[in-house]
């Protein structure tokens, strides 16, 4: 059970956030101001490189732990967020998604990076070493964690469904509790990422011209 | 909250996945009687058809243009024949489909199965030459987190019907020796002792040829 980290996440988030002034689509919990901004440093399985969160300012980030031996709900996520961003059209080039393995022990940088390559070129897959990856969950109290198999086990793994999403200055704004649904509120995220993409930070000018 | 989630996770479990829309059928005929599929299979056994489909029967798919990797939605339907007394013989299996990723990452294994028989139907196992180990598996939901977690038999309620789906109940295809289009033989074995075999059809990544990105790999 190295690297379990036990969660209180949502729960108690959504109580007390979603401000009326942020029309969250019904699966979208607003987090403004009650997580922390993104910041981590880890392996970004395309270049093999150590990547930070500052690569990622000007840019909308969804952040997602997963696993590469998944077969079930991480490609029902990755299909669901690339399905979003097929929505948002020309604007994904807005996006970025960080899939975050929680077994680095067994997802190699290469294996990373065709996985993801498989949904969309805007999922970028990260590696962080067991401390870096404990404190990246904890900082968003998100949980997971590594069983090795036993004899009388098999090799399981547990990880959080929540998806997060960070505007342009590394704000945390959104937490989507799941997207490994077969009916997920497709519309509704995209909707929440437009606004974040066009939202007041950007001014009418930044809006008009990315229409031109 | 906790019960938003637990909520979740069940209408997870239970949804229905819209690419499940199926009808049975046999080469486009509807099958939605068992009597239906007994004078299909008849007819397919007349025109020289092998009692399982064979690689002739793919070919012969192909050429009509209904090969599963042309239209990968279009059904798939397995019965339950000459199974001994007491068995399933109502079992229907629809859609059944593989999710492939790499060749070095299990493939998620997906199906209907329509029990119209009079008694429950258990399903204990599933293998397949194309995936090395073949397991059933369940994601678990729970506290907004989820872990797969080994399934020894599934049961199919008399005149009901029991979904592996996307975010639920799956198998788990150890070694997936396949590629997207092509259609993969899976034998499944009921507690009775009877067993079906049914041609998986093989999907990428995103588990629709019409979605963006269809993985090509």
């Amino acid at each position: 059970m190295r690297g379990a980290i036990s969660l209180a996440l949502a729960g108690g988030l959504t109580a007390t956030a979603r401000p009326a002034a942020f029309a969250a689509a019904a699966q979208t919990i607003d987090v403004r101001g009650l997580v922390p901004a993104l910041a981590f440093a880890a392996t970004d399985a395309q270049s093999g490189k150590t990547v930070t969160a500052a690569a990622f300012r000007g840019k909308i980030v969804l952040l997602y732990l997963g696993y590469t031996n998944c077969p079930d709900v991480c490609p029902l996520t990755l299909h669901n967020i690339a399905l979003i961003l097929h929505r948002l059209g020309k604007d994904r080039a807005d996006v970025r998604v960080l899939f975050v393995t929680v077994d680095p022990n067994r997802d190699s940088l290469a294996v990373l990076r065709r996985y993801t390559a498989l949904f969309a070129p805007e999922i970028i897959g990260l590696r962080l070493g067991p401390n870096q990856l404990a404190r990246l969950a904890r900082r968003y109290r998100l949980a997971y964690s590594v069983s090795p198999a036993t004899a009388s086990h098999p090799y399981e793994v547990l990880h959080s469904s929540a998806v997060y999403v960070f505007d342009r200055t590394g704000a945390a704004r959104l937490l989507i509790p799941s997207l490994a649904s077969a009916t997920p509120d497709l519309p509704g995220t995209t909707a929440d990422l437009e606004r974040l993409l066009h939202g007041s930070s950007a001014g009418l000018l930044g809006r008009l011209t990315r229409h031109f | 909250m906790t019960h938003r989630f637990l909520r979740a996770g069940l209408k997870t479990i239970a949804s229905v996945s819209g690419l499940e829309r199926a009808q049975g059928s046999c080469f486009g005929r509807h099958l939605s009687r068992p009597a239906d599929a007994l004078i299909c299979r008849r007819r397919l056994r007349r025109e020289g058809f092998p009692r399982r489909f064979g690689f002739a029967g793919l070919a012969l798919g192909l050429g009509l243009g209904l090969a599963p990797g042309l239209a990968p939605g279009a059904p798939n339907v397995a019965w339950a024949g000459a199974a001994p007394a007491g068995a399933p013989a109502g079992v229907q299996v629809q859609t059944p489909w593989f999710r492939y990723l790499l060749a070095s990452i299990p493939a998620g294994g997906y199906m209907t199965l329509e029990n119209n028989g009079a008694g429950p139907a258990v399903l204990t196992g599933a293998q397949s030459p194309g995936c090395g180990m073949l397991m059933m598996h369940r994601t678990e939901t729970v506290g907004g987190t989820d872990r797969m977690v080994r399934v020894e038999k599934v049961n199919i309620p008399a005149h009901g019907k029991l979904r592996f789906a996307p975010g639920g109940y799956h198998l788990m295809c150890m070694e997936p020796k396949m590629h997207p289009g092509q259609a993969v033989p899976v034998t499944l074995h009921f507690a009775d002792g009877s067993r079906i075999t049914v041609r998986f059809i093989v999907r990428g990544a995103n588990g629709t040829p019409e979605a963006p990105g269809a993985a090509k790999d």
